[in-house]
């Protein structure tokens, strides 16, 4: 299976529509032959605060979404993820409530993601924090990458 | 030994010898290297036995003084995973960009002062090297409740 098979394998699993044109807002860039990408939410899937108003099943679900929807950008721009070299990092804010700690495992929901489509080329350094308000009405979770591609 | 080591000697810090505890999240890495750049994972303040040494948010559990011996932790830490990355710290050409969340309770903005601890050990390692870019943010919450996580992008060299 390719990674654009895989990619839809999980999109039709988490029931995700790609909207018709993910660059509405300019939401990668390429300098060499790296990218960035803009950060994501996961819009209405989920709001709220992990911990309280949305449980740590809901938390990881949300980082799924999210990866998703970031490899859709990332297959519109390069036309193809099999031009996808490498992960080189990621960055993300999870919308957690006080006491809620574990937010390395819920972040795990976007890096199962990107290790199921890319394997080891989708393991990647990673920086999480924890804050209140994410666009939405409090989205869960939003995250962005760097990533290399190929020639 | 190298440039970088015997400066770390000087100073009275040892980097541990493994990085194997330093974090193990599932599908993640402790860096990746693209051409000449070096991206770390963001890194607790963990103790050699792997696990975190501080757990509490400065404002409430820990003081500003307190913050800033844990950035200095997690500069070790950091320094550990380089050493693992490149098989020697003097292949470090010079740090690029440093980003420093620090676990805040309302009201508490000495996030500079905090950071400074983790800055502090890379330019007293590297030299002028060591300095970097930083921004700093106040999290609600860390991963495992630590006070801070920093990471890193770093250009290297042969």
């Amino acid at each position: 299976m390719t990674a654009d098979e895989r990619l839809e394998k999980k999109a039709y699993e988490l029931d995700i529509d790609f909207p018709q044109n993910l660059l509405a807002l300019v939401s990668v860039r390429r300098v060499g032959n790296i990218l960035f990408t803009s950060g994501s939410g996961c819009a209405t899937f989920r709001q709220g605060l992990i911990g309280s108003q949305l449980t740590f099943e809901d938390g990881y679900l949300a980082c799924q979404h999210i990866a998703t929807i970031q490899l859709g950008m990332i297959r519109q721009y390069l036309g193809s993820l099999d031009k996808v070299d490498q992960i080189l990092r990621v960055y993300g804010h999870l919308t957690v409530d006080d006491d809620f700690h574990d937010l390395d495992k819920v972040a795990d929901g976007f890096t199962d993601v990107m290790g199921a489509v890319f394997g080891d080329r989708g393991r990647a350094p990673r920086t999480i924090l924890g804050s209140r308000n994410l666009p939405v009405g409090n989205t869960a979770a939003e995250l962005e990458v760097i990533l290399s591609v190929k020639d | 030994m190298s440039v970088a080591e015997k400066r770390l000697e000087r100073i009275g810090l040892t980097i541990y010898g493994d990085d194997g505890t330093i974090r193990s999240g599932a599908g993640n890495a402790l860096y990746t290297i693209h051409e000449d750049l070096l991206f770390i994972t963001g890194l607790e303040p963990r103790g050699e036995d792997g696990q975190p040494a501080f757990v509490g948010r400065l404002g409430r559990e820990y003081t500003r003084e307190e913050g800033y011996q844990a950035a200095r932790l997690v500069a070790v830490n950091m320094l550990t995973v380089i050493q693992n990355a490149l098989g020697d710290l003097d292949r470090v050409d010079y740090f690029i960009k440093v980003m420093a969340l620090v676990n805040t309770a309302d009201g508490f903005s000495d996030l500079p002062e905090v950071a400074d601890g983790f800055t502090d050990v890379m330019t007293e390692v590297f030299g002028e090297r060591g300095m970097h870019a930083r921004t700093e943010l106040g999290a609600t919450n860390l991963n495992n409740n630590v006070p801070i996580i920093c990471d890193a992008i770093i250009k290297i060299r042969d």
